[in-house]
């Protein structure tokens, strides 16, 4: 290992130019499938991933946004919500039933839903399909659908995605008898914004809208296709994907878009200047590549109104776009 | 899966949900468990308007369970009487019973079958599958 100690510029470089070559065979492919196949595309290039990388995301998600939190804090008790794409459930540890607050999660991927259904037991979690939802209409008082509308790759799915989620909540003046009077239901939407200026993923205004986002991780297993591929970070050890994580890391947002293998390997602060030949011949890293509608300025508004919805209230936090929005009159 | 998510589920097929046919949906070969949970009486009082009571009664009855009452309780209800005054309120047999029913019964296996048209959703480890097959969406 010493032999390449010192030498991170020129590994960087490597990975740069792996990254590069993802990025442009993948738009093309991208490019070919998406319009004709939304589902299918969807299917290999978002829901199988996320499978994939079930265990390793879930680990990497336990801080919950803040406007998230204020949005699910402000629910009066006696609601009953959805976390529409919940993923490992780390919004469902937020209230409970000390609020007065239940919420049933749903996730495409039956690993995480896994997760999140054993480990928060004062909720409930589903396999569902946020185009298919399995709820009846106008039912909830409120929604969240956190980082998930963005995976849709065709305009028309993700409006009808925000239709979705506009048509279980509760309408004006909402309840069936007996219940109280209530408002509308709301829901809360987070989507990435193509308008990421101090990230260090570069994007901005007028840049690609539909990308392809690695997420590296280190298996236990032999490595199958990709281990010719990745040969030369293999002998650097852990160092050739720290060096990635750290370029395409925002710290202060959970929607990583690369993490470290190592954690996986080693604890997580053992791991970064720790170099294992043999742990690292066994753990071979593998690329996993998640698609990405990134959303100008406006366009999340005009997907919720072309949904018939109405925006309560929207906003811009840390490389994402967000919207509180209700059903239209 | 909780009973009280039962009560807030459907099938997954847009032709479906707008028929009173596929709610709630019905259990088939379901095993039971129960997981026991501390009681939260206010809990219970602020969700109970939020049920959907005749379904509920419809879905513990499908269970074998013993039957609810045939109208909704009022929060009172869930109130022991005997709770002596100035202290903290203890739950009545009504709110142990809706706790047992709603937060401890837990579907661990079996199908969840719509009325409407018949297609089964699988429960497996506690956990319902919604996916559709393709030609189903």
């Amino acid at each position: 290992m010493a032999k390449i100690r010192g030498s991170d510029h020129i590994e960087k470089e490597i990975v740069m130019a792996e990254q590069h070559t993802f990025d442009s065979s993948d738009e093309r492919r991208r490019e070919e499938e998406a319009e004709a196949a939304g589902p299918q595309y969807e299917e290999k290039n978002v829901h199988e991933v996320y499978e994939a990388i079930a265990e390793h995301f879930s680990r990497t998600r336990y801080k919950p946004w803040p406007i998230v939190e204020r949005f699910l804090l402000s629910q009066p008790p006696g609601s009953i919500g959805l976390d529409i794409g919940c993923g490992n459930g780390k919004y469902l540890s937020v209230v409970g039933r000390q609020q007065g607050v239940f919420i049933i999660g749903s996730d495409r991927s039956p690993s995480l839903t896994t997760i999140a259904s054993t480990s928060h037991q004062e909720h409930d979690a589903i396999v569902a399909d946020t185009l298919s939802l399995p709820h009846p209409a106008a039912s909830f008082d409120f929604a969240i659908c956190i980082a998930v509308i963005h995976h849709f790759s065709t305009r028309e799915r993700r409006v009808a995605a925000v239709g979705e989620v506009l048509g279980v909540l509760l309408r004006k003046p909402g309840g069936t008898e007996g219940e109280l009077e209530r408002g509308a239901g709301r829901a809360l939407i987070y989507v990435w914004a193509l308008e990421q200026k101090n990230s260090r993923r570069g994007w901005d205004e007028g840049g690609e809208q539909d990308v392809m986002v690695p997420w590296v991780l280190t298996t236990p297993k032999p490595a199958q296709s990709r281990k010719e591929k990745k040969k030369p970070r293999q002998q650097h050890g852990n160092r050739g994907v720290e060096d990635k994580s750290m370029e395409m890391t925002n710290e202060d947002v959970d929607a990583t878009v690369v993490d470290a293998s190592s954690q996986i390997v080693n604890p997580p602060d053992a791991s970064a200047d720790t170099e294992k030949p043999k742990e690292a011949e066994k753990n071979t890293p593998q690329t996993y590549l998640r698609y990405y509608h990134l959303y100008r300025q406006g366009e999340l508004e005009e997907d919720v109104v072309t949904a018939g919805g109405k925006v309560v209230e929207s906003g811009y936090e840390k490389d994402n776009w967000w919207a509180i929005i209700e059903p239209g009159v | 899966m909780k009973l009280l998510t039962l009560n807030f589920l459907t099938c997954a097929i847009k032709t479906c949900k707008s028929t009173p046919a596929s709610f709630p949906l019905h259990p088939r070969d379901a095993e039971l468990e129960i997981a026991e949970t501390d009681l939260n009486l206010a809990f219970l009082k602020s969700i109970l308007a939020r049920l959907l009571w005749p379904e509920l009664r419809t879905i513990c009855s499908e269970f074998g369970l013993p039957t609810l009452p045939e109208s909704r309780p009022e929060p009172a209800d869930l109130v022991d009487p005997d709770s002596s005054e100035g202290e903290e309120e203890s739950p009545s047999q009504t709110a142990r019973d809706l706790h047992r029913v709603l937060l401890e019964t837990c579907m661990r296996e079996g199908k969840l079958v719509c009325g409407n048209c018949g297609h089964e959703y699988a429960v497996k480890e506690g956990v319902a599958n919604f996916l559709l097959p393709a030609h189903l969406v």
